[in-house]
């Protein structure tokens, strides 16, 4: 039996992602609204798409929570009680607020509505917390920059709820207090737009201008964040959602992030052993991005930087997702997603299927035909497994 | 000669760097409370501002505005608590926990909210105001429409930014000092410089205790917006003399502008440098195009 159940919160960028991350794991999502979200360039979700992903996900007993994370401009209020009204009648489970003036218009116009803070407010000491707890904000996405002593103070003076964000990009600026982007590029990075300046490479130069220069340039680039290894640490000081960051990213990345943490999280909870390695390995891999703790357990210096040796190159992991599976003749139907050919290594993983690695002996065509390639995206085929898989299982090249 | 505003006049708030520009003619000064400010300016101990005060024959704002770390509260509350007892005007502050603080303890200090980005419409405003925060500093990254329709509607105060270069970027980390650790340089320089080959501008760079900061490169130029200011009735404008050589002549300026003395407002503002708006009339932009799944 599990104790101290934490939640786990998975991005969804739209339906299809939204379903693929409750499937693998995740205990709920949040979401961006075609307005007011600070993933402007997502494709977002519709109030229809807002109430179909809470009906989803309810039937599953799981929540939705909706981005209101811009900061606000005087016309951008223009539509969002109307918009507050339609997501609260959709069935949205809260939702995450940074600007004052928008929280205060929340409480104004639909008072039952559970408001998280977001994270852009930076929320990063317990007299803060404090003051956001009496305003009735149920729940405090802190700051990134928190050492674990700061989350578990605050947790403990104030008895708030709160969510820290265990995996994903990081913004290397304090949340809300970096428009870069707005100055260099036009593109308002607290309304939706960033451009992510903090990852191009510059010139830098003393006080009197003369160039430092380097073969490797100047960046502001921070390294992904990863808290794989201090997850009982965030269960053991009262954290109650574990936040992975990516609202923009592949239903492969989110199934592939959300399965990793659940399976340890779950390891953690019920006290068995799990292949920690083998974690780090995979989440290391799906980004193509290296990842460390950050701000948990120390201030970041040289080596939560990146200069120079970022992959950046498109993942071709994802080979295909199972749509059915033969059991008499341990035959799988596979929808292809990347190329892959006879005598590949492959692994197939999925919510209920534990982590099976072997070699493609026979690729199979809609026709019948024995062929060697899988070649084309979407490609329906059969392949050879020996063991069961399950429909929506994901096969990627082995790790 | 100091500018002779009354109530109901625009007033000038000079973003001090240099204790040498206490005398200039301007009615209020904005100074940092060392390691509790982010603001590119002058950063005094509280002892220091204490001494300034005994001088005083002018307002003086403080600014605690960086973003507060829990270690950092009780030092906050002794700093707060003294505050109290000098005759400041007021403290700008960004992170909640100082308006929390000042609450509970009934301290009778006027608070100016907004961080350098954050303060970009009235709701969210008279929001504060409704709390009890009658004053906010207005962000410099909107247009100047947006400034005279939240000043029209508010019941606030309003600092407005009007000239000099203002904060872009902040963090906890120590960027620069990362970097030259990485590629095993020294350099001698309190401030740096960061360019980019499409931007060919100069952006200022330095770190202090709290982690790096980013200035604009670019002089934001506002003073022939100042008529339109000065009849909405925006109740003070910050200048920053950040690197800037001619403060004296940009306040020579302002003043003259404020007692209605300037007709050739264009020609004297290219004087003071370029007549760069920033967004005075420029709205950013967010809604790039339609899904882009970059993996970021």
């Amino acid at each position: 039996m599990m104790e101290n159940r934490v939640e786990l919160l998975a991005p969804a960028g739209d339906l299809e992602k939204l379903k693929w991350a409750l499937m693998y794991g995740a205990d709920a999502v949040y979401i961006g609204g075609r307005d007011f979200s600070l993933r402007a360039n997502a494709t977002n979700f519709s109030i229809e798409e807002i109430r179909e992903a809470c009906l989803y996900a309810h039937k599953l007993n799981k929540k939705v929570y909706v981005t209101i994370n811009i900061v606000f401009h005087n016309k951008d209020f223009k539509g969002l009680e109307e918009y507050i009204l339609d997501i609260y009648k959709a069935g949205v489970d809260a939702v995450i607020v940074s600007d004052l003036g928008c929280i205060m218009k929340i409480k104004e116009v639909c008072p039952n509505i559970e408001i998280h803070l977001s994270t852009q407010a930076s929320c990063m000491n317990k007299e803060s917390a404090k003051f956001y707890k009496n305003l009735g904000i149920k729940r405090v996405v802190l700051a990134r920059e928190c050492s674990k002593d700061e989350i578990k103070n605050i947790i403990d003076e104030t008895g708030i709820d709160t969510e820290c964000f265990i995996h994903g990009a990081m913004c290397v600026g304090l949340s809300g207090r970096c428009v870069l982007s707005n100055y260099m590029t036009n593109r308002d990075s607290n309304r939706g737009g960033c451009s992510q300046i903090c990852r191009w490479d510059f010139d830098l130069y003393d006080e009197d201008k003369n160039e430092i220069k380097n073969d490797t340039k100047f960046t502001m680039c921070s390294k992904d964040l990863s808290m794989l290894r201090y997850i009982e640490d965030m269960i053991n000081i009262g954290i109650k959602s574990f936040k992975i960051e990516g609202r923009m990213r592949s239903i492969y990345y989110i199934a592939t992030i959300v399965h990793t943490y659940r399976k340890v999280i779950d390891a953690i909870l019920n006290k068995e052993e799990f292949d920690i390695i083998e974690a780090e390995r995979i989440l290391r891999r799906v980004a193509n991005r290296d990842n460390v703790p950050q701000f948990f357990d120390k201030k970041p210096g040289v080596n939560e930087q990146y200069y120079l040796g970022r992959e950046e190159i498109s993942n071709q992991d994802f080979l295909g997702i199972v749509l059915d599976y033969d059991e008499k003749n341990n035959i799988a139907t596979i929808e292809q997603r990347n190329y892959f050919k006879l005598g590949d290594e492959v692994q197939i993983f999925g919510p209920n299927t534990k982590t099976i690695t072997f070699k493609i002996e026979k690729i199979i065509d809609e026709e019948n035909n024995l062929i060697d390639v899988a070649r084309h995206p979407r490609q329906i085929i059969k392949i050879n497994v020996s063991s069961k898989v399950s429909k929506n299982d994901i096969m990627r090249i082995k790790y | 000669m100091l500018t002779k505003s009354g109530d109901n006049m625009s007033k000038i708030c000079l973003m001090l760097n240099n204790i040498n520009e206490f005398n200039l003619k301007v009615d209020s000064i904005l100074i940092g409370l060392k390691n509790f400010n982010s603001l590119n300016i002058l950063e005094l101990e509280i002892e220091e501002i204490e001494k300034l005060i005994e001088d005083k024959n002018k307002e003086i704002f403080i600014s605690i505005n960086k973003l507060i770390h829990n270690n950092e509260l009780e030092e906050l509350k002794i700093i707060l608590k003294k505050l109290e007892g000098l005759n400041i005007s007021g403290v700008f502050f960004d992170d909640i926990s100082i308006y929390n603080i000042v609450k509970e303890n009934n301290l009778n200090i006027s608070l100016i909210w907004g961080n350098s980005h954050q303060a970009t419409n009235y709701n969210t405003i008279n929001s504060w105001n409704r709390l009890g925060v009658k004053n906010s500093i207005i962000s410099p990254d909107i247009t100047l429409e947006e400034i005279i329709d939240i000043k029209n509607n508010t019941e606030s105060k309003v600092f407005v930014p009007i000239y000099g270069m203002f904060e872009i970027f902040s963090s906890n980390r120590f960027l620069v000092k990362n970097y030259l650790k990485y590629i095993d340089k020294n350099s001698d320089s309190k401030l740096h410089y960061i360019n980019h080959k499409i931007l060919d501008t100069y952006y200022p760079i330095y770190e202090d205790s709290n982690g790096t900061h980013i200035i604009n490169g670019n002089i934001l130029n506002g003073l022939e917006e100042m008529p339109k200011l000065i009849d909405n009735k925006i109740d003070y404008v910050l200048i920053n003399s950040y690197i800037i050589s001619n403060i004296e002549e940009v306040i020579d300026a302002f003043n003259e502008v404020l007692n209605g003395k300037i007709d050739n407002l264009n020609e004297v503002a290219l004087k003071l440098s370029d007549n760069n708006k920033v967004f005075l009339y420029k709205e950013t932009i967010y809604k790039v195009k339609s899904s882009d799944n970059d993996g970021k």
